[in-house]
């Protein structure tokens, strides 16, 4: 990772989709460049500087949280999700299928954030509403779509999923 | 062209898109995404100017190249001083120009390291008068010159600016204006004004340069247009362009934004070079706002004289457009203009467009390039008049709206134009006639309704590339971009079509300027046009090669054969014919190789040069020419707000947006653009704007610089997209593009609603809170006096 | 190293301390060269940005006796610093007279930075629009600091020195919030003014709690202001205004003037100050009516374009 930083390397073990993964990293690293260039794992992005547009979004113990503004060690011992953890190319999570369904995805730059902040919330709120929906997408940002068949792409995974 | 739609299977459909899969499980690589791909990969940080205007006193780099892992620091001295087909600097020389120009750059080996180094250059500033207003400084004598060079850059045709500051001019003048006027019954001047706005796109601007051996270059970048950026890495750095190769993987949005926004490439390229090595620049979202383009201010001066049956019979514009402190291109204002004369009948008409230089970010092309700050000011203007007139906001339109046929103030013949009918269709949708429910407390109701147009800028041409492999499978290749709006699968879905087989069969390689044939960058709405034209014909041509092919096996002449399914068969005998896979023949030593046209193992290959008609050089005193533009976009707004009398604020509830798009390609992806169109404008009208204290902007971050989130844009069941298209004769089959249209005439469909909930009218967007409470206190103050 | 961006914080030294006692050994080791780290969602963009460079960085994750909520016997509630937001949201034992704490909690920003971000770190990164801290005065909360010498309390409505500055030491920590049962018959609320909605930092946040006896004469009033002064603001004449008055439109309107008048907002990339002196009296009005008459009007989605229940005069819950 940050082979040159002056912070000397945290040791730590978390889980990130089901796999337990042993990282040596210095603490400077935040989670989302741990995911993403010590795992591998480029579908949590990067759109802003201050946590404030949600491209980040991740599943920390099943709550979606900005992973931009989090420390790697603040991970420690917990179980991370991320859009690579959910549905394969052959069976796709019901979330990813709605939205190939609808349209849901144009650059797709927000579409795991997205993705996965849905599943939080339908984890949580089976039967939400279009307001709940609002609600929870509130802080990610889409600038392509305008939302409409993003919301549309969760009710109808909701009601798929019922 | 234009086939019978009732007989297309795939074109017109709402197949899956081609990338959608890879996209919801994240699979998708974007260029920062590349990275990991590059061992010993070298990261780039900024150094930038805080000062909107100053002199460079002194420069020192010496301690941030001396820090252990720095491998490069460059300053404007080791930049290439000019670029013939773009103005900007790659990194200020001796003066800097707006506040976040680039003054140093630093390549090292951690991004830790690179942000340690930056802050070890000490820089000393002379701060010089700033102009931020752009009618100031299209002044005769403005309290600051931002380009000293402009007219006389190198290796463009040198000018004499009217004034320091302005980059250009363009005049239109037809009929008689001083006697249209005479014969007004009414006549109101006002003046609209537009603000500085971004584009904000979610993937930040993002570039990889590779230095091979033999100093050959390879860049990933999410800029857009392979060759254009090819070409200019050859002009700035004087290399061969077989010396550098450009690719660009998936982009994240870009909305204009990353249309000939060149300083990235450059730096990546220019330390790639200078360190032989690969090396990562990528923008912060901060350097997005203060480094990157922006949208363009516009400023325009309306006066309109119409007869009591509301026919438009004088019509004078003046149009200020700020380009910022360096113009990406049509700097004479042309562009915004156009949007002045693509809808209405305007037989007495001057219009003066003028392009001016501020200190702020270089502005350039933005979602309707200009077209929907003028649409503003129009369609703003349209419905005063209506109202003097005593006339409704769709009879005044639909009075003046051209005809197919007719000319337009420029002298162009209108071939296509859907505008009347989009207008119509969204005053049905909202129900414009009856007046809005109104609530108990302070949130006031109203409807309000517009409708612009957006010109297809000519770019030249565009390469096609079909090949048909021995397998019967059919890749489609090009060289435009694919920002997210759905051009590989819209490619995809014409070579299906064609082929007559199904988009499991077709596979899409794009955006390789060593694979894909020349083409332009995806703006303007250009796409579906001039790239899906060439597609087109390069798929005939592959499938005249396959006819060719399959006539002496088939005992059959050319003519009598029909490619469809895989197959190549005579007309009208079914199973008669071969499947194509069958034509590719395996090596024989016996037979001559050359003889037979197709062999396993080489792909049938299909190309195309399209272009559109060439423009006209416009006469010079009049500005009128029969083809100033290639084609017109159409789409009309219309929507119900709710004004909030105690606070200000305005939202959208329900919206409709009609657009004659020619054809509907997709019609999913073209509602998608709808959609996402509205949210955009929005954003522009309602909440975005570029905010300054002293030349600096206070509002680089998502966080104070707003776009609209969910929140912002009405609930699913309140959009409506409604298609009334107008096909254009020589669109595939008669398609447009949709994606700009989609933003012009929200604006004014809000402003229009916010007048009609409150009776204030505001001349100035964005309709911030701010401003609409400030319109509101003075209209009830004017009302009670 | 795959870097999405050019900005890099600068070295520090990590650290994770098993116990408060610890930590506080570690805070009173580096003194101000330490940072607390809690949810992070303030820190580490500051880190990010060097606005800030710590000798050290203290993770309080493993504290897990900071973090808990829970109603005493005799009503009063205990709230743990490093309580994630998201269960401030649904805290039970805030309902009712403790409303507004909820509120405010439910109004920073979106739901991931609640489920990260924590109550304690929203008073001690003391920025001056924080949503929960305008609540917690009102609520009369009390602030617990732990240091080396032990623990001692301060109001917090003492606790704001200045944006980002608090009366912790540097070797302390705040080890959560002592809120007193509220009176009998009080209602709170919190108002979030922003443009977009919560996602905002609040251009205005006007907590309101409000007590009322059997006649609906208001017994007590506390006006709390938000992003309209280098710290919370106590509207006092507005209070003062409101104590012996019937509740209704008229005493509400005039109270909310005076708050007006008593804020001092400053002008910045979010609003100019009059218009954050406007929407002062614009909030003050919407949360003394929601304190009174119970509905809370959700800001600014746009889906929820619903007004406030006009005022009926009838009794308050």
């Amino acid at each position: 990772m940050n082979v040159n930083s002056k912070s000397p390397r945290v040791s730590l073990t978390l889980n990130v989709n089901g796999i337990t993964r042993e990282c040596h990293v210095a603490p400077t690293v935040t989670l989302l460049e741990l995911l993403r260039g010590e795992l591998g794992l480029t579908g949590a992005k990067r759109g802003c500087d201050d946590g404030n547009c949600g491209a980040c979004t991740v599943l920390l113990d099943g709550k979606a949280v900005r992973c931009c503004i989090m420390l790697a060690p603040q991970a420690r011992d917990r179980h991370v999700v991320t859009i690579e953890g959910l549905g394969t190319p052959e069976r796709l999570h019901p979330l990813q299928q709605a939205f190939v369904d609808y349209f849901a995805a144009q650059c797709g730059y927000c579409t795991p954030s997205m993705i996965l902040t849905a599943k939080a919330l339908l984890d949580e709120q089976p039967d939400a509403q279009e307001e709940d929906i609002r609600h929870a997408l509130h802080g990610t940002i889409c600038r392509c779509t305008g939302y409409v068949k993003i919301v549309q792409a969760i009710e109808a995974a909701r009601d798929a999923m019922a | 062209m234009t086939a019978n739609p009732a007989k297309l299977s795939v074109v017109g459909t709402n197949v899956p898109r081609v990338d959608s899969v890879d996209k919801v499980l994240g699979r998708t690589k974007y260029v920062a995404d590349l990275q990991l791909e590059f061992a010993g990969l070298l990261h780039a940080a900024i150094l930038r100017s805080p000062h909107a205007h100053a002199r460079i006193v002194a420069l020192d780099t010496s301690r941030a190249e001396r820090l252990p892992g720095v491998r490069a620091v460059i300053t404007g001295k080791d930049c290439p001083k000019h670029l013939a087909t773009i103005t900007q600097r790659i990194l200020a020389q001796d003066e800097v120009i707006w506040a976040g120009e680039g003054v140093a750059v630093v390549a090292a080996e951690t991004p830790e390291i690179a942000a340690d180094a930056i802050e070890l250059i000490e820089v000393q500033y002379e701060e010089l008068p700033s102009v931020l207003d752009a009618e100031t400084a299209a002044l005769e004598k403005p309290p600051s010159i931002v380009d000293r060079n402009l007219g006389r850059h190198p290796g463009l045709a040198p000018f004499t600016p009217l004034a320091p500051n302005v980059t250009g001019s363009y005049q239109l003048h037809n009929g008689n204006l001083e006697q249209g006027f005479t014969e007004a019954d009414v006549i109101v001047e006002n003046r609209f004004s537009t603000g500085r706005f971004s584009h904000s796109q979610l993937e930040p601007a993002a570039c990889i340069a590779r230095y091979e051996p033999g100093g050959n270059l390879t860049v990933w970048t999410n800029g857009q247009g392979v060759h254009i950026i090819k070409g200019m890495l050859s002009e700035l750095f004087a290399l061969p362009g077989s010396k550098i190769r450009v690719i660009t993987p998936y982009q994240g949005g870009s909305f204009g934004n990353r249309i000939r926004f060149f300083h990235i490439e450059a730096l990546a390229a220019l330390l790639a070079l200078r360190t032989k090595a690969t090396v990562a620049v990528t923008y912060s979202r901060r350097e997005m706002y203060l480094g990157s383009p922006s949208g363009l201010p516009v400023i325009t001066r309306i006066r309109t004289g119409v007869k009591r049956d509301g026919t438009i019979v004088a019509q004078e514009l003046d149009i200020l457009v700020d380009n910022g402190a360096s113009y990406a291109c049509l700097q004479d204002g042309r562009a915004a203009g156009s949007g002045a004369i693509c809808v209405y009948r305007q037989p007495n008409i001057s219009m003066v467009t003028r392009g001016v230089n501020t200190n702020a970010p270089w502005a350039g092309a933005y979602r309707g390039l200009g077209s929907p700050q003028v649409t503003w000011a129009m369609e703003s203007q349209m419905d005063i008049l209506a109202e003097r007139l005593g006339m409704s906001a769709v009879d005044i339109r639909l009075k003046n709206i051209l005809s197919k046929g007719e000319q337009n103030a420029y002298g162009e013949t209108i071939e296509s134009i859907g505008a009347a009918r989009c207008v119509e269709a969204v005053a049905e949708a909202i129900k414009i006639a009856t007046p809005s429910v109104q609530e108990p407390g302070p949130w006031r109701r109203a409807k309000g309704l517009a409708v612009g147009g957006k010109q297809n800028t000519p770019r030249g041409r565009s390469e096609g590339m079909v090949l048909v492999h021995d397998d019967g499978s059919v890749e489609v290749r090009f060289g435009s971009d694919e920002v997210g709006m759905g051009a590989e699968t819209i490619m995809a879905q014409i070579a299906a079509e064609e082929f007559g087989i199904s988009m499991k069969d077709v596979r899409v390689v794009r955006g390789d300027s060593a694979m894909t044939p020349y083409d332009t960058y995806s703006a303007s709405s250009f796409t579906t046009y001039n790239t899906g034209n060439a597609i087109r014909l390069a798929c005939h041509d592959a499938i005249k090669a396959i006819k060719r092919a399959g006539a002496p096996l088939l005992q059959s002449s050319e003519d009598d054969l029909e490619v469809a399914n895989g197959r190549v068969e005579i007309r009208g005998v079914p199973g008669s014919g071969l499947r194509i896979a069958e034509l590719f023949k395996p090596f024989s030593p016996f037979q001559d190789e050359r003889v037979t046209e197709l062999r396993k193992g080489t792909p049938v290959i299909g190309r195309s040069v399209f272009a559109p008609c060439p423009a006209v050089a416009w006469d010079k005193k009049t500005g009128r020419t029969p083809r100033m533009w290639n084609w017109y976009q159409y789409n009309a707004c219309g929507v119900e707000i709710a004004v909030n009398v105690e606070t200000g604020q305005v939202k959208v509830v329900k919206a409709a947006l009609a657009a004659d798009m020619g054809f509907p390609i997709h019609p999913k992806l073209c509602e998608g653009q709808l959609e996402g169109g509205l949210a955009m404008a929005i954003g522009t009208s309602v909440l975005e704007e570029f905010l300054y204290r002293d030349g600096v902007m206070i509002n680089p971050s998502f966080a104070d610089y707003r776009i609209p989130t969910v929140s912002d844009a009405p609930t699913r069941s309140n959009v409506t997209t409604l298609f009334t298209p107008d096909p254009l004769p020589d669109g595939p089959w008669g398609a447009k593009g949709v994606a700009e249209g989609a933003v012009l005439a929200v604006g004014a469909a809000i402003g229009n609603a916010v007048y009609n909930a409150t009776g204030a009218r505001i001349y100035d967007l964005p309709l911030s809170a701010e401003r609409v409470l400030a319109a509101l206190t003075a209209h009830a103050e004017s009302v009670a006096s | 190293m795959i870097s999405s961006s050019p900005l890099a914080m600068a070295a520090f030294e990590y650290l994770e301390p098993t116990s408060t006692n610890e930590c506080i050994e570690m805070l009173t080791h580096y003194g101000p060269a330490a940072s607390l780290l809690a949810g992070g969602t303030d820190l580490i963009v500051k880190l990010q940005h060097r606005a800030l460079r710590p000798r050290a960085v203290i993770n309080m994750a493993r504290l897990s006796d900071l973090r808990y909520l829970k109603q005493n016997d005799d009503g009063s509630v205990a709230i743990g610093a490093l309580t994630p937001l998201c269960d401030i949201e649904r805290a039970n034992c805030l309902a009712n007279g403790l409303d507004a704490v909820r509120q405010g909690a439910t109004d920073v920003c979106c739901v991931q930075i609640r489920n990260t971000g924590t109550i304690g770190g929203n008073s001690c990164n003391a920025s001056p629009s924080a949503d929960t801290v305008p609540p917690l005065i009102a609520v009369g909360a009390e602030a617990r600091l732990l240091g080396p010498k032990g623990e001692r309390r301060v109001p917090l409505e003492r606790f704001f020195r200045g944006p980002g500055k608090t009366m912790l030491e540097s070797d302390e920590l705040l080890h959560g919030f002592h809120v007193p049962p509220p009176l009998h018959g009080t209602s709170g609320a919190y108002i979030k003014y922003a443009i977009r909605g919560p996602f905002d930092l609040a251009i205005v946040g006007i907590a309101a709690c409000v007590t009322l006896d059997a006649e609906c004469r208001i017994a007590a009033a506390n006006i709390v202001m938000g992003a309209v002064g280098p710290t919370p603001i106590r509207a006092r004449k507005a209070e003062q205004l409101l104590v012996g008055e019937t509740a209704n439109e008229k005493a509400i309107g005039e109270a909310a003037l005076l708050a007006a008048s008593e804020s001092s907002p400053i002008s910045d990339q979010r609003a100019t100050a009059e218009y954050r002196r406007r929407m002062v009296e614009v909030s003050t009005r919407a949360a003394l009516r929601a304190a009174i008459w119970g509905s809370r009007k959700p800001n600014v989605t746009a889906s929820i374009v619903r007004n406030l229940r006009p005022p009926s005069g009838s009794l308050p819950r």
